[in-house]
């Protein structure tokens, strides 16, 4: 199915560059030169934090799909690829830009999900900073991951809360989540 | 023991580990995609090195950026550095990071606050 039919646009959000298909390292590895080669093309005198800051945001969003989406591909020991959609805009609304994400995902993943992001969304500044430092230091050689240190890092990088939201189809249930900076 | 050397990537920082010298140098983005396969061979040299290390040790760390896989992976480095401080070994952390880096910023003070047996300075640096 076409997914970029189910990523919530509005009316006045500019669409900077929409990409939809298999997402890789090699597509990560990428992203910097394309946001800032985008970025610059629509504000000259944009500012290298927010260049930065959408970049960091972007390889967590774009490494979460790899990993956790569904029908993700092995191709070999460390390397997963997954489709997906990656969007960045302008949001004149709030006069922000945003980077957008839509992926398939498992049903059993949305409740996991949700309780990561609530919480998360649930903590101001302090006490995300906090937490992270709780969940590292509970993690000391276990490897596990995702423990939520992900949307931790996104969220201390974003300047509104994590939004999201779990779209049922007939193609099965996919995740968006978009980040403002 | 061998030195290591890498040269920097698109995702993965310069890495010196100089045994004979006594220093550590990291300097470059990390974000591979598996960050606990990718230092692997680091944690393994550092282990071994930290048996019997020079009287002082110096560590400069310059990581603009770390995906979440790669700060749990230092978090672990970390652990390495001060458990070899905690033996009573001079070991000293340079973390460095650009002025307006707010994130590397914080980073490193939450790594003085986690390993507080460990010296480490934090080192703002002016940008170009």
């Amino acid at each position: 199915m076409n997914i970029t039919k189910l990523a919530n646009h509005y009316e006045d959000d500019k669409i900077l560059f929409s990409y939809n298909g298999v997402i890789s390292q090699i597509f990560v590895k990428g992203i910097k030169n394309l946001i800032n080669g985008t970025l610059t093309t629509h504000n000259n005198n944009i500012e290298a934090a927010i260049l930065r800051k959408l970049f960091e945001i972007s390889v967590e969003q774009l490494q979460n799909i790899m990993s956790y989406g569904k029908n993700n591909i092995q191709k070999d020991k460390t390397t997963y690829e997954s489709e997906g959609l990656c969007i960045l805009g302008y949001c004149t609304q709030n006069d922000k830009y945003f980077i957008t994400t839509l992926n398939h995902i498992e049903k059993e993943d949305k409740e996991k999900l949700e309780q990561k992001l609530t919480k998360v969304n649930d903590m101001d500044s302090k006490q995300q900073r906090k937490y992270l430092r709780e969940l590292l230091r509970s993690g000391v050689d276990s490897h596990s991951r995702g423990a939520g240190v992900g949307f931790l890092e996104i969220a201390r990088r974003s300047s509104e809360k994590l939004k999201y939201s779990f779209k049922e189809t007939t193609d099965g249930l996919f995740f968006e989540l978009t980040i403002y900076i | 023991m061998n030195n290591i050397n890498l040269e920097k990537t698109e995702h993965t920082p310069a890495i010196d580990l100089d045994a004979t010298a006594g220093t550590i140098n990291i300097t470059g983005d990390s974000y591979p995609e598996d960050s606990f396969e990718f230092y692997k061979e680091i944690i393994v040299w550092l282990k071994e090195y930290f048996q019997n290390p020079k009287d002082t040790t110096i560590i400069n760390i310059n990581l603009p950026y770390m995906n979440s896989s790669s700060l749990k992976v230092y978090f672990d480095i970390f652990d390495i550095f001060e458990k070899s401080a905690l033996k009573g070994n001079s070991t000293k952390v340079n973390w460095i990071y650009l002025e307006d880096n707010d994130i590397a910023q914080e980073t490193g003070e939450d790594f003085q606050l986690d390993f507080e047996n460990l010296d480490i300075i934090l080192v703002s640096k002016e940008m170009e």
